[in-house]
């Protein structure tokens, strides 16, 4: 699965995304496994809510970390993509 | 003694009761009955001190959990909490209607066991019949659902020469992944432990179609197997190690280090109804008796694999050897290791009949 700025990322049923409180970070939670992700990674999953835009979780990070958008997007997108074809992430624009 | 690692899952044996009577059951032989189950107000109590605590993924087990009534509230205090809610079902009692309520509760992912593919082999096993075609409609509904789910089938001599159509019907009824897991010898499966272990060459066939499957189904179902109890010279790296990812509560409240550390009687147990979920983890001393690696004897003391399989199982060491505190004897440094070697060659030849699980122990006079 493509995901693209226009994409709205979702986490899909039997996915869950959470701040761990123990352990203060993001936690990823997929049947099987518990993954904690970097910290650049967690800044980007902690965005998603099911109804902002790749472009708008970037434009906020772009602000945050005071980067390039173009150099955070093609990060942002990479990053998906890649759960995206794990069954982790989904596109809601692509599922009505 | 380094850091205590903070705890990752919960196991909740919400109730012993269940349909089933499953010969390898790892319940223990006295079960709780329902009127000295923990409350739905307790359970709730302690997943939010679980998560606290660290804990991330909740599995509601048994017994059968759908037996209790309050599953759906117990399943929304998990995932308020934050709990990853798994729910390990035999899915005998599932209908649309119950699963839709759980699934509006908060449950994230089932887990529904099989005896086997073949459905009178499987009603055989599980001693229930039309256990099969509820399952199978069960796995339908999860799917329907929209939920994630994985297969569980228990193997053991009776059964393991059909891993392969095992493996098929899982695939066939869309689960993302099998697990394929050998029997272990506690509870009721150790009193059967004659007509479930394998030798030798029916495990090695059996892990082939295990790798077989592996490449078969490569990309569109993941498969996990539970490599057997005495077979091979390293023990499994029991729960992970002592206390050290895992909690277990039985349906009474009792926490545990694992399904069958009570065997381990010289161990008082906390219980959660009077002791906090964070004083049971951090400071009880049920929970550091085994924990990292100060308590072990030689040979694992002096071993460089003692923090790769944290000395074997407890339990088993205690069931073999009567001494929980000895280095497992599946190891092949263990000075007992040929013992288990005659134990699995003396086995019979033709398996003995199933003692079947039963909820009320026969009292002695
Ligand atoms: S192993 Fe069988 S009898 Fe035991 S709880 Fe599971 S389904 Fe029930
Ligand atoms: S000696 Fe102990 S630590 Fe080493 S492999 Fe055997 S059981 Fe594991």
């Amino acid at each position: 699965m493509t995901i693209a700025s226009d994409s709205i990322p979702a986490f899909p049923r039997g996915i869950k995304c959470r701040f761990d409180a123990a352990r203060s970070v993001w936690v990823l939670l997929t049947p099987e496994r518990a993954m904690m992700p970097d910290e650049s990674a967690q800044a980007v999953l902690s965005a998603i809510d099911g109804t902002r835009t790749v472009s708008g979780i970037v434009a906020d990070l772009a602000v945050r970390f005071q980067a390039p958008s173009e150099v955070i997007l093609a990060d942002v997108l990479e990053l998906l993509t890649d759960l995206a074809d794990r069954g982790i992430v989904i596109d809601r624009r692509a599922v009505p | 003694m380094s850091a205590i690692p903070l705890p990752m899952a919960l196991v909740a044996e919400v109730t012993h009761r269940c349909p089933l009577r499953c010969p390898y059951c790892s319940n223990p032989l006295e079960m709780a009955r329902a009127a000295q189950e923990v409350s739905t107000e307790d359970w709730s109590r302690v997943f939010a001190e679980a998560a606290a605590l660290g804990v991330l993924h909740l599995h509601l087990s048994g017994g059968e959990p759908m037996l209790r009534t309050d599953l759906p509230d117990l399943i929304r205090a998990a995932s308020t909490a934050g709990l990853y809610v798994n729910l390990i079902t035999s899915g005998v009692t599932m209908d649309a209607a119950k699963l839709g309520i759980l699934v509006d509760a908060g449950l994230d992912h089932v887990q529904l066991s099989f005896q086997h593919a073949d459905a009178a082999e499987a009603e055989r096993i599980g001693g229930m019949k039309g256990a099969q075609a509820r399952k199978l409609d069960a796995a339908r509904l999860i799917k329907a659902a929209g939920l994630p789910l994985t297969c569980n089938f228990v193997i053991h001599r009776q059964n393991l020469h059909d891993v392969p159509a095992m493996m098929a019907l899982a695939s066939d009824l869309g689960a993302q992944r099998v697990e394929i897991a050998h029997t272990q010898y506690y509870g009721w499966g150790l009193i059967n432990r004659n007509a479930l272990l394998p030798d030798a060459t029916e495990l090695m066939a059996a892990t082939a179609a295990v790798e077989a499957g592996r490449v078969l189904y490569a990309g569109c179902m993941a498969i996990d197997y539970v490599t057997p109890d005495y077979h091979g010279d390293q023990p499994k790296s029991c729960m992970d190690g002592w206390a050290r990812r895992f909690i277990v509560i039985s349906p009474t409240g009792q926490a545990l280090s694992c399904h069958a550390a009570e065997t381990i009687t010289s161990i008082t147990f906390p219980n959660i109804r009077e002791t906090s979920l964070a004083d049971i983890w951090l400071r009880d001393p049920a929970f550091q008796r085994f924990r990292g690696t100060d308590w072990m004897p030689e040979p694992c003391q002096g071993c460089a694999l003692k923090e790769q399989d944290w000395g074997g199982c407890r339990c088993q060491a205690l069931a073999l050897l009567g001494d929980a505190a000895a280095t497992d004897p599946v190891c092949a440094r263990s000075p007992h290791h040929h013992a288990l070697q005659g134990l699995i060659a003396a086995r019979p030849s033709v398996a003995p009949d199933f003692v079947y699980r039963q909820n009320a122990k026969p009292t002695s006079p």
